[in-house]
Protein backbone atom coordinates (compact mmCIF):
# COMPACT_ATOMS: atom_id res chain seq x y z
CA UNK A 1 0.00 0.00 0.00
CA UNK A 2 1.14 3.90 -0.95
CA UNK A 3 1.68 6.65 1.14
CA UNK A 4 -0.48 8.93 -0.72
CA UNK A 5 1.51 11.47 -1.24
CA UNK A 6 0.59 12.22 -4.62
CA UNK A 7 -0.06 15.84 -3.89
CA UNK A 8 3.51 16.12 -2.44
CA UNK A 9 5.44 14.51 -5.14
CA UNK A 10 7.38 15.81 -8.38
CA UNK A 11 5.56 14.65 -11.63
CA UNK A 12 7.58 11.48 -12.16
CA UNK A 13 6.63 10.08 -8.58
CA UNK A 14 2.95 10.97 -9.17
CA UNK A 15 3.67 8.90 -12.50
CA UNK A 16 5.11 6.14 -10.75
CA UNK A 17 2.37 5.87 -8.22
CA UNK A 18 -0.32 5.62 -10.80
CA UNK A 19 1.57 3.22 -12.89
CA UNK A 20 1.73 1.30 -9.33
CA UNK A 21 -1.80 1.34 -8.41
CA UNK A 22 -2.73 1.10 -12.26
CA UNK A 23 -0.70 -1.85 -13.18
CA UNK A 24 -2.64 -4.00 -10.74
CA UNK A 25 -5.35 -4.26 -13.35
CA UNK A 26 -2.99 -5.74 -15.44
CA UNK A 27 -2.71 -9.29 -13.40
CA UNK A 28 -6.36 -9.17 -12.60
CA UNK A 29 -7.36 -8.52 -17.05
CA UNK A 30 -5.25 -11.77 -17.16
CA UNK A 31 -6.65 -13.72 -14.37
CA UNK A 32 -10.55 -13.30 -15.84
CA UNK A 33 -8.97 -13.85 -19.63
CA UNK A 34 -7.58 -16.89 -19.42
CA UNK A 35 -10.03 -18.32 -16.59
CA UNK A 36 -7.81 -19.50 -14.16
CA UNK A 37 -9.92 -21.16 -11.24
CA UNK A 38 -7.09 -22.72 -9.28
CA UNK A 39 -7.80 -21.54 -5.70
CA UNK A 40 -4.60 -20.03 -4.36
CA UNK A 41 -4.71 -17.78 -7.55
CA UNK A 42 -8.16 -16.68 -6.02
CA UNK A 43 -6.36 -15.39 -2.79
CA UNK A 44 -4.02 -13.45 -5.08
CA UNK A 45 -6.81 -11.97 -6.87
CA UNK A 46 -8.31 -10.97 -3.51
CA UNK A 47 -5.15 -9.35 -2.80
CA UNK A 48 -4.54 -7.54 -6.08
CA UNK A 49 -8.07 -6.24 -5.54
CA UNK A 50 -8.23 -5.26 -2.17
CA UNK A 51 -5.04 -2.98 -2.17
CA UNK A 52 -6.88 -1.85 -5.60
CA UNK A 53 -10.10 -1.06 -3.58
CA UNK A 54 -7.62 0.39 -0.67
CA UNK A 55 -5.31 2.59 -2.80
CA UNK A 56 -8.49 4.04 -5.34
CA UNK A 57 -11.36 4.44 -2.67
CA UNK A 58 -10.89 3.52 1.05
CA UNK A 59 -7.69 5.32 1.34
CA UNK A 60 -8.95 8.25 0.42
CA UNK A 61 -12.09 8.17 1.91
CA UNK A 62 -10.95 7.61 5.44
CA UNK A 63 -8.32 10.27 4.81
CA UNK A 64 -10.80 12.83 4.10
CA UNK A 65 -13.80 12.61 6.31
CA UNK A 66 -11.41 10.88 9.70
CA UNK A 67 -7.88 11.73 9.22
CA UNK A 68 -7.04 8.12 10.99
CA UNK A 69 -5.52 7.30 7.77
CA UNK A 70 -3.50 4.40 10.02
CA UNK A 71 -6.33 1.84 10.91
CA UNK A 72 -6.19 1.66 6.95
CA UNK A 73 -2.64 0.73 7.25
CA UNK A 74 -3.13 -1.47 10.03
CA UNK A 75 -6.22 -3.25 8.49
CA UNK A 76 -4.55 -3.71 5.33
CA UNK A 77 -1.25 -5.43 6.69
CA UNK A 78 -3.50 -7.46 8.54
CA UNK A 79 -5.66 -8.20 5.45
CA UNK A 80 -2.27 -8.71 3.02
CA UNK A 81 -0.59 -10.87 5.43
CA UNK A 82 -2.92 -13.35 6.01
CA UNK A 83 -4.16 -13.32 2.14
CA UNK A 84 -0.75 -14.08 1.16
CA UNK A 85 -0.17 -16.52 4.29
CA UNK A 86 -2.76 -18.58 3.57
CA UNK A 87 -1.59 -18.72 -0.14
CA UNK A 88 1.89 -20.46 0.94
CA UNK A 89 -0.12 -22.30 3.41
CA UNK A 90 -2.91 -24.01 1.01
CA UNK A 91 0.48 -24.98 -1.58
CA UNK A 92 2.38 -26.51 1.22
CA UNK A 93 2.41 -29.93 1.64
CA UNK A 94 4.14 -30.73 4.99
CA UNK A 95 2.45 -30.81 7.86
CA UNK A 96 5.00 -29.27 10.13
CA UNK A 97 5.19 -26.29 8.06
CA UNK A 98 1.55 -26.19 8.03
CA UNK A 99 1.68 -25.73 11.18
CA UNK A 100 4.03 -23.48 11.70
CA UNK A 101 2.28 -21.42 9.73
CA UNK A 102 -0.96 -22.03 11.63
CA UNK A 103 1.08 -20.44 15.40
CA UNK A 104 2.69 -17.83 13.77
CA UNK A 105 0.19 -16.49 12.27
CA UNK A 106 -1.49 -16.13 15.48
CA UNK A 107 1.12 -15.05 17.39
CA UNK A 108 1.18 -12.24 14.56
CA UNK A 109 -2.12 -11.44 15.32
CA UNK A 110 -1.61 -10.98 18.79
CA UNK A 111 1.07 -8.89 18.16
CA UNK A 112 -0.69 -6.71 15.83
CA UNK A 113 -3.71 -6.24 18.20
CA UNK A 114 -1.13 -5.33 20.85
CA UNK A 115 0.91 -3.13 18.92
CA UNK A 116 -2.95 -0.94 17.77
CA UNK A 117 -3.51 -0.79 21.50
CA UNK A 118 -0.20 0.00 22.31
CA UNK A 119 1.41 2.08 19.89
CA UNK A 120 1.36 5.98 20.71
CA UNK A 121 1.93 6.71 17.00
CA UNK A 122 -0.66 7.70 14.85
CA UNK A 123 1.29 6.62 11.09
CA UNK A 124 2.52 4.12 9.01
CA UNK A 125 2.46 0.40 11.25
CA UNK A 126 6.25 -0.36 10.33
CA UNK A 127 6.59 -3.07 13.37
CA UNK A 128 3.66 -5.52 12.35
CA UNK A 129 4.65 -4.77 8.53
CA UNK A 130 8.06 -5.49 9.32
CA UNK A 131 7.23 -8.37 11.23
CA UNK A 132 4.53 -9.96 8.02
CA UNK A 133 7.62 -8.93 5.63
CA UNK A 134 9.90 -11.76 7.77
CA UNK A 135 7.16 -14.11 8.25
CA UNK A 136 6.31 -13.78 4.53
CA UNK A 137 9.56 -13.94 3.48
CA UNK A 138 9.94 -17.43 5.97
CA UNK A 139 6.93 -19.07 4.59
CA UNK A 140 8.59 -18.07 0.44
CA UNK A 141 11.86 -19.74 1.43
CA UNK A 142 10.06 -22.91 3.24
CA UNK A 143 7.94 -23.10 0.14
CA UNK A 144 10.93 -23.16 -1.96
CA UNK A 145 12.33 -25.73 0.18
CA UNK A 146 9.42 -28.16 -0.50
CA UNK A 147 9.73 -27.60 -3.68
CA UNK A 148 13.77 -28.67 -4.27
CA UNK A 149 13.42 -31.44 -2.17
CA UNK A 150 9.80 -33.03 -3.23
CA UNK A 151 9.89 -31.13 -6.92
CA UNK A 152 6.31 -32.36 -8.40
CA UNK A 153 6.73 -30.61 -11.98
CA UNK A 154 9.85 -30.76 -14.50
CA UNK A 155 10.72 -27.19 -14.05
CA UNK A 156 10.27 -25.28 -11.04
CA UNK A 157 9.67 -22.06 -13.39
CA UNK A 158 6.77 -23.36 -15.28
CA UNK A 159 4.75 -23.07 -12.57
CA UNK A 160 2.55 -19.77 -11.35
CA UNK A 161 2.93 -20.80 -7.89
CA UNK A 162 6.87 -19.76 -8.24
CA UNK A 163 6.04 -16.61 -10.19
CA UNK A 164 3.90 -15.80 -7.28
CA UNK A 165 6.20 -16.79 -4.71
CA UNK A 166 9.20 -15.01 -6.57
CA UNK A 167 7.07 -11.66 -6.22
CA UNK A 168 6.40 -12.06 -2.65
CA UNK A 169 10.63 -12.41 -2.18
CA UNK A 170 10.81 -9.38 -4.84
CA UNK A 171 8.52 -7.70 -3.38
CA UNK A 172 8.91 -7.80 0.60
CA UNK A 173 12.48 -8.32 0.43
CA UNK A 174 13.16 -4.42 -1.67
CA UNK A 175 10.25 -3.02 1.08
CA UNK A 176 11.63 -3.71 4.15
CA UNK A 177 14.09 -1.84 5.31
CA UNK A 178 11.39 1.18 3.65
CA UNK A 179 8.83 -0.28 5.56
CA UNK A 180 10.93 -0.59 9.26
CA UNK A 181 12.02 3.07 8.68
CA UNK A 182 8.20 4.48 7.79
CA UNK A 183 7.02 5.04 11.21
CA UNK A 184 10.28 7.01 12.65
CA UNK A 185 10.59 9.22 9.08
CA UNK A 186 6.98 9.53 8.16
CA UNK A 187 6.45 12.95 7.99
CA UNK A 188 10.58 13.87 6.17
CA UNK A 189 9.31 14.56 2.85
CA UNK A 190 12.78 13.45 1.45
CA UNK A 191 11.91 10.32 3.20
CA UNK A 192 8.24 9.99 1.51
CA UNK A 193 10.06 11.06 -1.83
CA UNK A 194 11.75 7.75 -1.66
CA UNK A 195 9.28 5.77 -0.20
CA UNK A 196 7.54 6.75 -3.09
CA UNK A 197 9.82 5.75 -5.44
CA UNK A 198 10.97 2.31 -3.90
CA UNK A 199 7.89 1.21 -3.02
CA UNK A 200 6.14 1.66 -6.51
CA UNK A 201 8.96 0.51 -8.13
CA UNK A 202 8.26 -3.24 -6.30
CA UNK A 203 4.71 -2.44 -5.97
CA UNK A 204 5.09 -2.14 -10.50
CA UNK A 205 7.60 -5.28 -10.31
CA UNK A 206 5.40 -7.32 -7.91
CA UNK A 207 2.69 -6.77 -10.34
CA UNK A 208 4.12 -7.56 -13.80
CA UNK A 209 5.18 -10.87 -11.77
CA UNK A 210 1.29 -12.11 -10.68
CA UNK A 211 1.01 -11.23 -14.34
CA UNK A 212 3.36 -13.75 -15.39
CA UNK A 213 2.15 -16.14 -12.89
CA UNK A 214 -1.77 -15.78 -14.59
CA UNK A 215 0.14 -16.17 -17.85
CA UNK A 216 1.39 -20.08 -17.11
CA UNK A 217 -0.89 -22.35 -17.70
CA UNK A 218 -1.83 -24.94 -15.14
CA UNK A 219 0.08 -27.97 -15.50
CA UNK A 220 -2.03 -31.04 -16.06
CA UNK A 221 0.77 -33.55 -15.34
CA UNK A 222 1.92 -33.69 -18.60
CA UNK A 223 5.48 -33.13 -17.50
CA UNK A 224 5.21 -34.66 -14.01
CA UNK A 225 8.50 -36.52 -12.60
CA UNK A 226 8.85 -39.24 -11.21
CA UNK A 227 11.68 -39.44 -8.32
CA UNK A 228 13.52 -42.42 -8.37
CA UNK A 229 16.02 -43.25 -5.62
CA UNK B 1 17.59 6.64 -10.15
CA UNK B 2 15.72 5.45 -6.54
CA UNK B 3 19.87 6.32 -5.32
CA UNK B 4 20.61 9.33 -6.55
CA UNK B 5 17.59 10.56 -5.09
CA UNK B 6 18.79 9.38 -1.81
CA UNK B 7 21.40 11.02 -1.81
CA UNK B 8 20.21 14.38 -3.23
CA UNK B 9 17.69 14.18 -1.07
CA UNK B 10 18.25 15.91 2.86
CA UNK B 11 17.13 13.43 5.86
CA UNK B 12 16.02 14.44 8.91
CA UNK B 13 18.12 11.28 9.75
CA UNK B 14 21.31 11.31 7.70
CA UNK B 15 22.51 7.78 8.98
CA UNK B 16 18.63 6.20 7.37
CA UNK B 17 19.92 6.85 4.11
CA UNK B 18 22.74 5.03 4.41
CA UNK B 19 21.11 1.81 6.07
CA UNK B 20 18.10 1.87 3.74
CA UNK B 21 20.56 1.91 0.83
CA UNK B 22 22.59 -0.71 1.81
CA UNK B 23 19.68 -3.00 3.95
CA UNK B 24 17.30 -2.69 0.52
CA UNK B 25 20.10 -3.33 -2.03
CA UNK B 26 21.16 -5.98 0.15
CA UNK B 27 17.89 -7.77 0.66
CA UNK B 28 17.51 -7.36 -3.11
CA UNK B 29 21.04 -8.83 -4.35
CA UNK B 30 19.91 -12.00 -1.48
CA UNK B 31 16.14 -12.59 -2.95
CA UNK B 32 17.70 -12.53 -6.48
CA UNK B 33 20.30 -14.91 -5.59
CA UNK B 34 18.37 -17.57 -3.33
CA UNK B 35 15.71 -17.52 -6.91
CA UNK B 36 18.23 -17.98 -9.04
CA UNK B 37 20.14 -20.82 -6.99
CA UNK B 38 16.56 -22.38 -6.77
CA UNK B 39 16.06 -22.08 -10.27
CA UNK B 40 19.90 -23.64 -10.79
CA UNK B 41 19.63 -26.28 -8.05
CA UNK B 42 15.90 -27.83 -9.96
CA UNK B 43 17.89 -27.64 -12.97
CA UNK B 44 20.87 -29.45 -11.69
CA UNK B 45 18.32 -32.63 -10.13
CA UNK B 46 16.46 -32.26 -13.54
CA UNK B 47 19.96 -33.53 -15.45
CA UNK B 48 20.75 -35.62 -12.46
CA UNK B 49 17.35 -37.47 -12.98
CA UNK B 50 17.46 -37.64 -16.33
CA UNK B 51 20.98 -39.35 -16.35
CA UNK B 52 19.88 -41.46 -13.67
CA UNK B 53 16.46 -42.47 -15.85
CA UNK B 54 18.89 -43.05 -19.43
CA UNK B 55 21.45 -45.33 -17.46
CA UNK B 56 18.13 -47.48 -15.97
CA UNK B 57 17.42 -47.45 -19.69
CA UNK B 58 19.89 -48.63 -21.03
CA UNK B 59 20.33 -51.20 -18.26
CA UNK B 60 17.01 -52.25 -19.23
CA UNK B 61 18.40 -52.49 -22.80
CA UNK B 62 20.89 -55.09 -21.95
CA UNK B 63 18.98 -57.11 -19.85
CA UNK B 64 16.53 -57.28 -22.25
CA UNK B 65 18.82 -58.10 -25.18
CA UNK B 66 20.87 -60.77 -22.63
CA UNK B 67 17.25 -62.02 -22.39
CA UNK B 68 17.21 -62.70 -26.25
CA UNK B 69 19.97 -63.69 -26.69
CA UNK B 70 19.39 -66.46 -23.80
CA UNK B 71 15.89 -67.64 -25.34
CA UNK B 72 17.82 -67.78 -28.92
CA UNK B 73 20.93 -70.44 -27.04
CA UNK B 74 18.10 -72.24 -25.38
CA UNK B 75 16.19 -72.34 -28.76
CA UNK B 76 19.89 -73.37 -30.77
CA UNK B 77 20.24 -76.10 -27.85
CA UNK B 78 16.90 -77.98 -28.27
CA UNK B 79 17.24 -77.82 -31.66
CA UNK B 80 20.65 -79.05 -31.69
CA UNK B 81 18.98 -82.47 -29.37
CA UNK B 82 16.14 -83.05 -31.53
CA UNK B 83 18.12 -82.66 -34.71
CA UNK B 84 21.62 -84.48 -33.48
CA UNK B 85 20.01 -86.85 -31.24
CA UNK B 86 16.06 -87.47 -31.98
CA UNK B 87 16.57 -87.28 -36.02
CA UNK B 88 19.15 -89.61 -36.19
CA UNK B 89 18.02 -92.34 -33.44
CA UNK B 90 14.51 -91.85 -35.47
CA UNK B 91 16.32 -92.02 -38.82
CA UNK B 92 17.51 -95.49 -37.33
CA UNK B 93 14.36 -97.04 -36.22
CA UNK B 94 12.98 -96.43 -40.11
CA UNK B 95 15.65 -97.85 -41.28
CA UNK B 96 15.39 -100.82 -39.12
CA UNK B 97 11.92 -100.93 -40.31
CA UNK B 98 11.81 -100.23 -43.93
CA UNK B 99 9.80 -102.06 -46.55
CA UNK B 100 11.93 -104.85 -47.04
CA UNK B 101 11.50 -106.44 -43.61
CA UNK B 102 9.22 -108.66 -44.62
CA UNK B 103 11.29 -110.16 -47.67
CA UNK B 104 13.54 -111.24 -44.75
CA UNK B 105 12.71 -114.45 -42.38
CA UNK B 106 10.98 -114.19 -38.92
CA UNK B 107 13.95 -113.88 -36.83
CA UNK B 108 15.65 -111.13 -38.27
CA UNK B 109 12.02 -109.12 -38.81
CA UNK B 110 12.13 -109.88 -35.01
CA UNK B 111 14.87 -108.67 -34.14
CA UNK B 112 14.72 -105.67 -36.25
CA UNK B 113 11.33 -104.71 -34.38
CA UNK B 114 13.09 -105.14 -31.40
CA UNK B 115 16.00 -102.86 -32.08
CA UNK B 116 13.50 -100.29 -33.98
CA UNK B 117 11.51 -100.77 -30.61
CA UNK B 118 15.23 -99.99 -28.35
CA UNK B 119 15.41 -96.97 -30.39
CA UNK B 120 12.04 -95.70 -30.12
CA UNK B 121 12.81 -96.05 -25.99
CA UNK B 122 16.01 -94.14 -26.46
CA UNK B 123 14.44 -91.20 -28.21
CA UNK B 124 11.23 -91.10 -25.97
CA UNK B 125 13.74 -90.75 -23.00
CA UNK B 126 16.04 -88.16 -24.85
CA UNK B 127 12.51 -86.18 -25.36
CA UNK B 128 11.69 -86.91 -21.79
CA UNK B 129 14.64 -85.16 -20.87
CA UNK B 130 13.98 -82.15 -23.14
CA UNK B 131 11.00 -81.33 -21.88
CA UNK B 132 12.10 -81.81 -18.24
CA UNK B 133 15.12 -79.53 -18.90
CA UNK B 134 12.51 -76.84 -19.60
CA UNK B 135 9.99 -77.77 -16.60
CA UNK B 136 11.12 -80.14 -14.27
CA UNK B 137 8.30 -82.40 -13.02
CA UNK B 138 9.35 -82.27 -9.44
CA UNK B 139 8.98 -78.78 -9.23
CA UNK B 140 5.46 -78.61 -11.01
CA UNK B 141 4.30 -81.40 -8.81
CA UNK B 142 5.59 -81.07 -5.68
CA UNK B 143 7.27 -77.67 -5.60
CA UNK B 144 10.57 -75.74 -5.04
CA UNK B 145 11.25 -77.39 -2.00
CA UNK B 146 11.30 -81.03 -3.68
CA UNK B 147 12.87 -80.03 -6.74
CA UNK B 148 16.10 -78.38 -5.45
CA UNK B 149 16.25 -81.26 -3.23
CA UNK B 150 16.11 -83.21 -6.54
CA UNK B 151 18.79 -80.53 -7.66
CA UNK B 152 21.76 -80.77 -5.31
CA UNK B 153 21.31 -84.91 -4.78
CA UNK B 154 21.78 -85.08 -9.02
CA UNK B 155 25.01 -82.89 -8.23
CA UNK B 156 26.21 -84.56 -5.22
CA UNK B 157 25.34 -87.95 -6.90
CA UNK B 158 28.00 -87.18 -9.44
CA UNK B 159 30.43 -87.46 -6.48
CA UNK B 160 32.43 -84.40 -7.68
CA UNK B 161 31.07 -81.92 -5.64
CA UNK B 162 29.22 -82.21 -1.97
CA UNK B 163 25.76 -80.14 -2.36
CA UNK B 164 23.16 -79.65 0.53
CA UNK B 165 20.19 -77.54 0.94
CA UNK B 166 17.76 -77.18 4.04
CA UNK B 167 14.13 -75.70 3.76
CA UNK B 168 13.68 -74.17 7.17
CA UNK B 169 10.39 -73.32 6.80
CA UNK B 170 7.95 -74.13 3.57
CA UNK B 171 4.96 -74.96 4.92
CA UNK B 172 3.18 -72.51 2.56
CA UNK B 173 4.40 -72.67 -1.44
CA UNK B 174 4.61 -69.65 -3.64
CA UNK B 175 3.17 -68.83 -6.59
CA UNK B 176 3.71 -71.63 -8.93
CA UNK B 177 5.62 -68.71 -11.24
CA UNK B 178 8.12 -67.12 -8.59
CA UNK B 179 8.97 -71.65 -8.22
CA UNK B 180 10.10 -71.58 -11.35
CA UNK B 181 11.88 -68.46 -11.43
CA UNK B 182 13.54 -68.87 -8.17
CA UNK B 183 14.57 -72.49 -9.62
CA UNK B 184 16.31 -71.52 -12.60
CA UNK B 185 18.08 -68.46 -10.38
CA UNK B 186 19.12 -70.98 -8.29
CA UNK B 187 20.00 -73.32 -11.46
CA UNK B 188 21.81 -70.95 -12.70
CA UNK B 189 23.93 -69.74 -9.79
CA UNK B 190 24.93 -73.43 -9.51
CA UNK B 191 25.55 -73.96 -13.04
CA UNK B 192 28.16 -70.81 -12.02
CA UNK B 193 29.57 -71.99 -9.29
CA UNK B 194 30.16 -75.62 -10.70
CA UNK B 195 31.51 -74.32 -13.87
CA UNK B 196 33.82 -71.64 -12.35
CA UNK B 197 34.40 -71.77 -8.49
CA UNK B 198 36.24 -74.81 -8.01
CA UNK B 199 34.33 -75.41 -4.73
CA UNK B 200 34.02 -78.62 -2.87
CA UNK B 201 31.14 -77.89 -1.83
CA UNK B 202 27.89 -75.84 -2.18
CA UNK B 203 25.18 -75.55 0.66
CA UNK B 204 21.93 -73.99 0.18
CA UNK B 205 19.24 -73.07 3.26
CA UNK B 206 15.93 -71.48 2.88
CA UNK B 207 14.18 -69.03 5.48
CA UNK B 208 11.32 -66.50 5.73
CA UNK B 209 10.67 -63.36 7.56
CA UNK B 210 7.83 -60.96 7.73
CA UNK B 211 6.46 -61.84 4.29
CA UNK B 212 9.84 -62.17 2.83
CA UNK B 213 11.46 -65.63 1.28
CA UNK B 214 15.08 -65.65 1.69
CA UNK B 215 17.65 -67.82 0.06
CA UNK B 216 21.36 -68.04 0.98
CA UNK B 217 24.11 -69.86 -1.28
CA UNK B 218 27.38 -70.89 0.61
CA UNK B 219 30.28 -72.49 -1.34
CA UNK B 220 34.00 -71.97 -0.51
CA UNK B 221 35.69 -71.47 -4.25
CA UNK B 222 35.84 -68.41 -6.18
CA UNK B 223 33.41 -66.19 -6.31
CA UNK B 224 31.93 -63.26 -7.14
CA UNK B 225 30.95 -59.72 -4.87
CA UNK B 226 28.29 -57.11 -5.42
CA UNK B 227 30.25 -54.86 -6.68
CA UNK B 228 31.87 -57.90 -9.73
CA UNK B 229 27.80 -58.91 -10.07
CA UNK B 230 27.18 -55.17 -11.10
CA UNK B 231 30.24 -54.39 -13.25
CA UNK B 232 28.86 -57.34 -15.57
CA UNK B 233 25.42 -56.24 -15.73
CA UNK B 234 26.85 -54.04 -17.10
CA UNK B 235 29.17 -55.13 -19.53
CA UNK B 236 28.45 -57.05 -22.91
CA UNK B 237 29.56 -60.17 -20.48
CA UNK B 238 28.18 -62.83 -18.08
CA UNK B 239 24.60 -63.62 -19.74
CA UNK B 240 23.70 -65.83 -17.22
CA UNK B 241 24.04 -62.92 -14.69
CA UNK B 242 21.83 -60.52 -16.53
CA UNK B 243 19.52 -63.26 -16.51
CA UNK B 244 19.68 -63.94 -12.80
CA UNK B 245 19.16 -60.04 -12.80
CA UNK B 246 16.29 -59.48 -14.76
CA UNK B 247 14.47 -62.59 -13.11
CA UNK B 248 15.22 -61.20 -10.33
CA UNK B 249 13.53 -57.63 -11.52
CA UNK B 250 10.08 -59.68 -12.55
CA UNK B 251 10.21 -61.20 -8.87
CA UNK B 252 10.54 -58.04 -7.45
CA UNK B 253 13.18 -59.01 -5.52
CA UNK B 254 16.88 -58.30 -4.80
CA UNK B 255 20.27 -60.52 -4.94
CA UNK B 256 23.26 -60.05 -3.08
CA UNK B 257 27.01 -61.49 -3.80
CA UNK B 258 29.58 -61.13 -0.90
CA UNK B 259 32.44 -63.01 0.74
CA UNK B 260 31.95 -64.05 4.43
CA UNK B 261 33.53 -62.12 7.03
CA UNK B 262 35.84 -64.81 7.90
CA UNK B 263 36.91 -64.73 4.19
CA UNK B 264 36.48 -68.19 3.43
CA UNK B 265 32.88 -68.66 2.39
CA UNK B 266 31.05 -66.70 -0.78
CA UNK B 267 27.76 -66.17 -0.06
CA UNK B 268 24.55 -65.01 -2.57
CA UNK B 269 21.26 -64.30 -0.69
CA UNK B 270 18.00 -63.78 -2.48
CA UNK B 271 15.33 -61.81 -0.93
CA UNK B 272 11.86 -62.16 -2.65
CA UNK B 273 8.89 -60.97 -1.94
CA UNK B 274 6.19 -63.70 -0.54
CA UNK B 275 3.73 -63.98 -2.52
CA UNK B 276 1.67 -67.25 -1.51
CA UNK B 277 -0.48 -69.67 -3.94
CA UNK B 278 -4.31 -69.06 -4.01
CA UNK B 279 -5.49 -72.49 -3.83
CA UNK B 280 -8.90 -72.14 -5.63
Amino acid sequence: MFLYLVDKNSPIEKLLINTAIYSAFIPIGLFFFYKRKETGLIFILIYLISGLLTDLLIYPIVRHYTNNEFITYRIFTLLEYFLLSYFIYFNLKSKLFKRFIVILSTLFLLFSIFDLINSKSRSFDSSPTGIACILILSYSIFYLFEKIKNPDSLFLYSTSNFWVIVAFIIFFSGNFFIFIFTQSNYSDPAFQSVFTIINSSFNILKNLLFSIAFLIKPDKGKQSIQMKF
Amino acid sequence: MIWLQIQTNQFSNPGVSTVLFFGTLGMLVLAIGLVVFIVFHQRRVIRYQMQLQKMEEEQQKILLNASIRWQEEERQRIAADLHDDAGPLLATARLYLNENLFKQDINTQLQSIYNAKQIIDDTIQLIRNISHSLMPPTLKNFGLESAINDLFQKISGTGSINASCRFHDYRQRLKPEQELLIFRVVQELVNNILKHSNSSFIHLTQNYNEDKFYLRLHHDGRGITQQDFEKMNKSSLGLGLKNIQSRMKVLHGSINFEKDLSQTYYKVTMEVPFEVEVVS
